[in-house]
């Protein structure tokens, strides 16, 4: 178990610092660098006339003349010692005070999506295996295959359209008026609970049908397996048997693809929360793209790849802990 | 779907020295294809603390016989009407298991209390999740009503009765722990440790080699000495019936074509079939010589008259296909169905 | 369950003219190819034909959009300025017609908002005509018409109304599939190409290369791909034209899409090429590229195909969100993502829900590849015949 866990976080640290290359790349990528982009935008509409030497000044500012390797050494040093992602062109301040505690918005996010794709999905599939071609099992087919042709935005967009004119509400946002601008307390994080619940079921939305069909494939799978047959043949009652020997092994798959839900979700994010106007950090990821301020896109796309990184880890451990065979493979 | 009747008023039909018999046992079982029968009407009778061994080809319907004494077949599948599987329960009184319902509380208490089952594949029979004790421990509290403790120890005891060396640690084990001997073994202890009347082999040593099966026979039969329990063998190996089987029925597309005690089927087979099957074995005297294997395949449908004669080199032309020989006598307990015989009888 | 369950050759009895031809079929499934077990199969899923047939006519409609469309996506109807839908009808309260109307409109003023807004005015009637002369067109640079499949007798018909600036919605949507589907299929196409390069290379060489390229593989696959594909988007110079765009979408989706068939390749290879068919032909002096192709990917090739159809509608998803966001093709250029775009707010869907039909399809095309996707798959396993009777 140790051992696999060490393998693993080697496994996560190579892979980590691959993704910052990846990511610095994409950073570097827009053409004209920084420099030219911010005096742009410092002086556009000032009527300054911007000359290449003031460029070169301003790189020379910002460490822009240096070669590709130190500026990345510079650039990750700053994250993994000091914990620095750089500066926020577009905001004229550092990425981190950009950033703020969207990270926390965007966890609270992810987690409550996970917790509902994983109550909604795990039981109903189940049930629906049990039930094969009952009414339930067909009609979690229908929503399954919808849940993976309809994206999350386009329900985003629908729930919008019927909370406007249904109900004459904005579903949109994620703080209430008076908790907008509020300091932390109570009252707000129940708010803010409040207005996750529309969020999360929209990102959930097809993650929830992915697992849906995963869960009742391998409980279909399982049940036809000679180890409940042999449970049966021993006396044990039809729930019991199907919780305790199909359903504990249907939920295997679902712990071992956490990271690619989270991976899922995260995609989507950006997109649904634009929609939907959550100031989290998929939305400032879209705003930052738009406006090609790269340290900031980098940071948020660092920042999300590191949970995904860091969810495949802990979904391997969780495997190792529920499955003795995988603890038999890898030590 | 339509279950056979339970028919309390006639249940007592079953000769005192018996604890099984079948009676014109039939199954259909629902495809895309439409309704097949492959159990179709067949006849057993074990007898207490006897080995009836079950010998045919894959696909003559043995396996699906055994489960349906279980209530174990499969959800399309449907045990007919006039079918009987009349069984005695440890208290004495007789029950016809055709009539239970498969998800009633009746047929959980025989299946693992009175009639327990070991398989084919002793990997896949456990949960690769659970240790060997804890599949164990779940049966024998169950059926005994043991607690924890104690059925835990009944387990490492049971473990140690099939000859698995320090039981104590391998009731914590997991089965890929196991090797696939030491499994089969384990899967007989829990078979077991609920004391069963019957016990059910469904081809338990198909999967092991050839020294393990010897070893898990001959720990079959020892255990059937201690424990006293009646065990029906499934097997295609006839050589494997003429160690460890008192009688044998040989069956073909779902029938019985010839049952006896197995000295004498095995000695002066009857039934073309039987002949067939006991020529197909290798032995050490036919050296040198060749197997003959019995020709053609199974037909994929029941044919019309005997169902063999598609493949019997003695078919008696416009009889055998036309005409479902009926069985005749050859002994006390002693029988078979071919047309040959009836010829020679008459 | 399909074993081989003839009888013996000599115990054949004659045979009826009906089991002849019977017999016939039967004989015939043993000799089918491949392909036409595959097809045979196919046939027999309902779903799957369905989805087939759907795309078929999305992707003809698209491909003739010249002809299918009655407007081109710029022209301007200025006097039915955020239209709704026009539902041809072939009765109303003056009776009963042959041939569908609409109802011609009056613009009045709106006494709340004071814009010109246009009403029905169920007196009027404009006929559609089929194959009218219209708008000419130059169709691929091949064939100049003017012939459009339907059109209004006089003015302007628009089945899915119009936007803010008078464009005929439907017409935009028929273009507009054009351009998803095919910077879908390019997209595809890329990632195919590439898969099969780098699955090839890392499934049969296996060692130091094959760890290399599963790395590089992981940190694409882990990265969240819209997020990955904005980014690479957000690059593209702003001076580019839409024709550069285009293309440079198609490669980008090409690009990141490949990790998934690439592992599946890999996978394949690295179980097949330690078979002793394998061995055989390298014995035989036969070059990598040489096995790959001809010995070892033939055996795969069905499998690719249903990760192909199957891996579409990532492709078309990925293209509406990235346009709908504004990161992907930009107006006048139209897509499905790029009509969203104009369905973004809240307020606009309010007012013009009918600007929300490119969405309907998007989901009909991604719904109809799914299942597609899944009767292919279903089709391609020798398997499956025999699967679920087990």
């Amino acid at each position: 178990m140790l051992i696999l866990a060490v393998r693993r976080l080697i496994g996560v640290i190579v892979t980590l610092f691959l993704v910052s290359i990846m990511v610095f790349a994409i950073m570097e990528l827009p053409p004209g660098d920084y420099a030219e982009r911010y005096a742009f935008r410092k002086f556009s509409g000032t009527g300054v006339q911007v000359s290449e030497s003031d460029i070169q000044s301003i790189r020379i500012d910002f460490g822009l003349d240096r070669p590709v390797y130190e500026r990345y050494l510079d650039w990750i040093g700053g994250i993994v010692f000091e914990f620095d992602f750089g500066q926020a062109f577009a905001y004229e301040t550092s990425v981190n005070n950009v950033i703020g505690d969207r990270v926390f918005l965007t966890l609270a996010l992810l987690f409550v999506t996970l917790i509902l794709t994983y109550l909604l999905a795990i039981p109903i599939a189940i049930y629906a295996a049990v039930r094969r071609h009952s009414i339930a099992d067909y009609s979690l087919t229908v929503v399954s295959y919808l849940g993976l042709a309809l994206p999350n935005f386009m329900l985003a967009l629908i729930l919008l359209y019927v909370g406007v004119t249904v109900f004459d509400l904005d579903i949109g946002g994620l703080f209430s008026e008076e908790y907008e601008d509020a300091p932390w307390s109570l009252g707000k994080i129940l708010d803010l609970l409040a207005h996750l619940v529309i969020p999360a079921l929209v990102l959930a939305w097809s993650a929830t049908a992915l697992q849906l069909q995963t869960v009742r494939s391998t409980m279909l799978d399982e049940l036809n397996k000679l180890s409940v047959t042999a449970a049966r043949a021993r006396g044990l009652s039809e729930w019991r048997l199907l919780l305790k020997y199909p359903a504990r092994l249907a939920i295997n798959p679902v712990v071992s693809t956490i990271g690619f839900d989270v991976n899922r979700i995260f995609s989507e994010l950006p997109i649904v929360a634009l929609v939907l106007g959550l100031p989290e950090l998929g939305q400032l990821l879209v705003q930052s793209y738009l406006d090609l301020d790269m340290y900031v896109a980098g940071a948020i796309l660092l920042m999300l790849t590191f949970f995904i990184v860091l969810m495949n880890f802990v979904s391997d451990l969780l495997l190792a802990v529920l499955d003795p065979r995988v603890r038999a493979r890898e030590g | 779907m339509a279950i056979a009747a339970h028919r309390m008023d006639a249940p007592a039909a079953l000769p005192d020295d018996l604890l099984l018999a079948v009676r014109d046992l039939k199954i259909a079982i629902g495809t895309d294809e439409g309704r097949i029968v492959p159990v179709n009407g067949v006849d057993l009778t074990l007898g207490h603390g006897r080995t009836l061994g079950l010998v045919g080809e894959s696909g003559s319907g043995k396996s699906l016989s055994t489960k349906a004494l279980m209530q174990l077949l499969p959800n399309t599948a449907q045990i007919l009407d006039g079918s009987q599987l009349l069984f005695r329960t440890k208290q004495g009184s007789v029950v016809d298991l055709a009539g239970f319902a498969p998800r009633g509380k009746q047929i959980r208490a025989v299946r693992g209390g009175e009639i327990a089952m070991i398989f084919q594949e002793p990997m896949a029979s456990f949960s690769p999740v659970y240790t060997i004790g804890n599949q164990m421990i779940e049966a024998i509290r169950l059926h005994r009503g043991l607690d924890k403790k104690a059925a835990r120890a009944l387990a490492i005891d049971m473990l140690g009765k099939v000859g698995l060396s320090n039981p104590g640690l391998r009731v914590d084990q997991y089965p890929h722990e196991l090797s696939g001997g030491m499994r089969q073994r384990a899967m007989i202890a829990i078979a077991l440790a609920t004391n069963p009347s019957l016990l059910i082999a469904d081809e338990p040593t198909t999967a092991l080699d050839v020294t393990t099966q010897a070893q898990i026979l001959a720990l079959i039969r020892s255990l059937q000495d201690e424990l006293g329990m009646s065990v029906l063998f499934i097997t295609h190996d006839m050589g494997v019936i003429a160690q460890v089987a008192d009688e044998v029925a040989v069956m073909y597309m779902g029938e019985v074509v010839e049952y006896g005690p197995t000295r004498d089927v095995v000695r002066h087979p009857q039934h073309p079939y039987t002949r067939g099957l006991l020529a197909a074995i290798p032995s050490i005297d036919q050296i040198g010589g060749r197997l003959t294997p019995i020709g053609g395949d199974l037909p994929s449908t029941r044919p019309s008259g005997c169902p063999f004669h598609t493949r019997c080199d003695q078919a008696i032309a416009s009889r055998c296909d036309t005409v479902q020989p009926e069985s005749t006598a050859l002994g006390p307990s002693w029988w078979a169905r071919c047309h040959l015989l009836g010829e020679a009888a008459s | 369950m399909a074993s081989i369950n003839g009888t013996g050759p000599d115990q054949r009895p004659a045979l009826s003219r009906r089991e002849r031809r019977e017999e016939k079929k039967r004989l015939s499934y043993y000799t089918a190819s491949q392909w036409q077990l595959v097809w045979w199969r196919f046939r027999r899923h309902k779903a799957a034909m369905a989805g087939a047939v759907v795309l078929l006519a999305i992707a003809i409609s698209g491909i003739f959009a010249e002809f299918f469309a009655p407007y081109t996506p710029t022209d301007r109807d200025t006097s039915y300025v955020q239209g709704a839908p026009q539902i041809p009808m072939f009765w109303d309260h003056n009776g009963f017609s042959f041939q569908p109307f609409i109802h011609g409109t009056t613009t009045e003023r709106d006494p709340r908002t004071l814009r010109q807004v246009s009403v029905p005015d169920p007196d009027t009637r404009i006929y559609i005509r089929f194959f009218v002369r219209g708008e000419s067109y130059d169709w691929m640079g091949l064939v100049r018409s003017d012939l459009h499949l339907f059109g209004a007798a006089e003015g302007q018909v628009h089945l899915f109304g119009t936007d803010d600036l008078g464009r005929d919605v439907f017409s935009r949507t028929l273009y507009a599939s054009r351009t998803s589907l095919s910077i879908g299929f390019l997209g595809v196409m890329v990632a195919f190409f590439m898969a099969l390069m780098i699955g090839g290379i890392a499934g049969y060489s296996g060692g130091t290369v094959d760890y290399g390229i599963q790395r590089v593989t992981e940190v694409i696959r882990v990265i969240p791909i819209i997020p990955l594909y904005m980014g690479l988007a957000a690059a593209f110079p702003s001076d580019w034209t839409n024709t550069q765009v285009y293309f440079a979408m198609s490669m980008v989706f090409g690009l990141v899409g490949w990790p998934t068939l690439a592992r599946r390749i890999r996978g394949h290879l690295l179980t097949q090429r330690n078979e002793d068919y394998v061995l055989a032909a390298r014995l035989a002096g036969a070059k990598p590229r040489r096995i790959i192709s001809k010995h070892l990917l033939p055996s795969f090739t069905s499998y690719i195909i249903v990760d192909l159809v199957i891996s579409f509608p990532y492709m078309i998803l990925s293209e509406t969100a990235l346009s709908f966001i504004g990161l992907g093709l930009r107006p006048p250029t139209v897509s499905w993502g790029v009509m969203l775009q104009d369905a973004q707010n809240i307020r606009t869907i309010e007012q013009m829900p009918w600007l929300f039909l490119p969405a309907a399809f998007v989901v009909i095309a991604v719904l109809a590849f799914t299942v597609l996707g899944d009767g292919l798959r279903d089709a391609a396993d020798p398997y499956s015949v025999s699967k679920g009777k087990g």
